[in-house]
């Protein structure tokens, strides 16, 4: 909304944002990421929107009517700031890269990261020069480089802060090719990294393909999705200090989750044990490329169980799939964006048996589509809780549906959970000889998946050879 | 024995160049001037798709027109068929221009 407000105040209209309590605060402080000054707002007492009924909804509107119509038809009490004259007198807050800002001891330095929030609760490797020059070692980009700008607070993610962001986070100077391709990505409009600090909290999750993967010592294998493995941990923990201390992410501020998500462990593919290509290659990669990807992963289900000969094992994902993806996660299908992008995640040995018996990804995505259904009557209520006589019928006419959703209106007939087959993201990992799989939740145009070549420094060569 | 001492340098993004595309689109926003009245005025309205934003949105229309003469409304598109101006997509600055919006309100819902 603060963006809506400021793009439209740009433009010369008057704008005005209808808040709830509470979130006054978030409004201005993006608007003013923004450059706008000061913001029209009208705050709405709690309870909170959501939880009123339609008729106290038209009583809400007509007690703040008069503050609107003041808003529309007053001007804002702040004059207009003037654009910074040159790029060479930087806000107090900023400093030039190199530039020593703080001076103590390990644990004086965590004090100031955490006064500061420069960091997630965690204590950090103190950032030092020649720590951050280690870093830089590992590629052969420019540390000025402007990979992108990050909302919310619209700031420069250059290769020096992805390396001060990579000490801090524990990483190895060898990780730095994939953090780099890590920023790349959620700095993609498609990605929308200005959503992240929305109610749903929810959490990147970061894919790995490609040799980089044995290279660096990232786990595919038992346990992937635990916190034990430094390369798995330290690179999404990298991911969450720069939505932090780059994109500007504060919980209270900017960072409005209600519960919100710890980050995951990297999603490494034991792509020498899969017996269908590389997942990346579904994105357009080559087989062998170094791929990084990012989407969100709102829900990271049980590691379920299937079982018997492969239509057996496909019937348990697709009852997994429908349980899991078919609950409250469902309406993101239909109200943000029109694409979702769930990750089916298959042991070795669940993947091999369904290979076996012939199955491609591909049949086992229609599989899936056929398959994984809902009554409709479970999809209009979800609907239905997150917009006031919302349902199938009424999204396929607005489009926003294809016309399966709608075939009849029988509430028990079942419908799909997902736009097409291609939408389900399968990849093979875990422990390779256990019959469990997990699924993790995508939520539309918040977190779109976003994938990038990792590119490799000349002194890669040096170190791991001419793989990759 | 005292503990090591170390010079840190900040992890905090860069603000970005004046002459950057992008900078230009985050130079500071005047506030626009404020209408005189609002009759005869054509209001966008922006919901965020979340729950009954879009109910607070057509209570105002009701309210507004019975206070005012000659008031038109107009349901602007939310969500990711609108950009907030640095993407490649059509702006929504483009489209208030488009619409010939007078001025706009915008509401979430939760």
């Amino acid at each position: 909304m603060s963006r809506a407000i400021s793009w439209t105040e740009n433009v010369g209209v008057p704008a005005v944002g209808i808040v709830c309590q509470g979130f006054s605060n978030t409004v201005r402080m993006v608007a003013r990421a923004e450059g706008l000054s000061d913001t029209r707002i009208v705050e709405l007492p709690q309870p909170n929107i959501a939880v009123r009924s339609t008729e106290e909804v038209h009583v809400a509107a007509a007690d703040l009517l008069d503050g609107v119509i003041a808003k529309l038809t007053t001007a804002t009490a702040v004059t207009p700031q003037r654009a910074p004259a040159a790029a060479s007198r930087p806000s107090a807050a900023f400093h030039a890269p190199r530039d020593i800002v703080f001076k103590g001891t390990l644990r004086e330095i965590n004090e100031h990261f955490i006064k500061n929030v420069w960091c997630d609760g965690l204590p950090v490797v103190p950032p030092t020069l020649d720590l951050v020059d280690e870093m830089l070692g590992y590629t052969d980009r420019s540390p000025d480089e402007v990979i992108g700008v990050l909302k919310p607070k619209n700031l420069n993610a250059t290769v020096w802060n992805v390396a001060v962001n990579g000490v801090a986070a524990g990483c190895r100077p060898e990780y730095m090719p994939v953090l780099l391709a890590i920023v790349e990505a959620i700095a993609e409009p498609r990605f929308g990294v200005e959503h992240i600090g929305s109610t749903a909290g929810w959490t990147p999750l970061i894919l790995l393909n490609g040799p980089i993967i044995k290279q660096l010592g990232f786990t595919s294998g038992q346990g992937v999705m635990l916190p034990q493995t430094q390369a798995n941990m330290t690179v999404s923990r990298f991911l969450r200090l720069c939505l932090v201390n780059i994109a500007g992410y504060r919980l209270g501020e900017t960072d409005m989750a209600s519960y919100g998500r710890n980050y995951y462990p990297v999603l490494a593919e034991a792509e020498d044990l899969s017996p269908w290509p590389p997942s990346s290659t579904d994105r357009g990669f080559a087989a062998g490329d170094n791929v990084v990807t990012v989407q969100s992963a709102d829900v990271i289900s049980h590691s379920f169980l299937s079982i018997g000969d492969a239509e057996q094992h496909l019937r348990n994902i697709a009852y997994e799939v429908s349980r899991e993806l078919g609950g409250s996660i469902l309406y993101h299908m239909e109200h943000f964006g029109g694409e979702v992008a769930p990750i089916i995640c298959l042991s070795p040995l669940v993947a091999g048996i369904l290979a076996r018996a012939g199955y491609s990804k591909d049949d086992v995505r229609r599989y899936l589509f056929e398959h994984a259904r809902v009554p409709a009557w479970q999809f209009d209520d979800r609907l239905n809780r997150s917009q006031s006589g919302l349902n199938l019928h009424r999204a396929v006419a607005a489009g926003r549906l294809a016309g399966i959703f709608a075939v009849s209106d029988d509430p028990n007939r079942l419908v799909p959970i997902v736009h097409r087959p291609e939408e389900f993201f399968i990849v093979v990992s875990g422990s390779p000889d256990r019959n469990r799989n997990f699924i993790a939740g995508q939520i539309g145009e918040q977190g779109l998946t976003v994938s990038r070549k990792i590119t490799l420094p000349e002194v890669w060569k040096n170190r791991f050879g001419n793989a990759g | 024995m005292s503990e090591p001492v170390y010079e840190i340098v900040s992890p905090v993004g860069a603000t970005p160049a004046v002459t950057s595309a992008v900078a230009r689109s985050t130079r500071a926003i005047a506030p626009a001037p404020p209408l005189a009245d609002l009759n005869g005025k054509r209001i966008g309205f922006i919901w965020t798709n979340f729950r009954n934003g879009d109910i607070l949105l057509a209570a105002f229309a009701e309210l507004l027109a019975k206070r005012f003469e000659g008031m038109t409304f107009v349901n602007l598109p939310s969500g990711k068929t609108l950009n907030w101006g640095t993407y490649p997509d059509k702006s929504l600055g483009e489209v208030v221009r488009d619409y010939k919006i007078d001025g706009l309100i915008a509401a979430p819902g939760c």
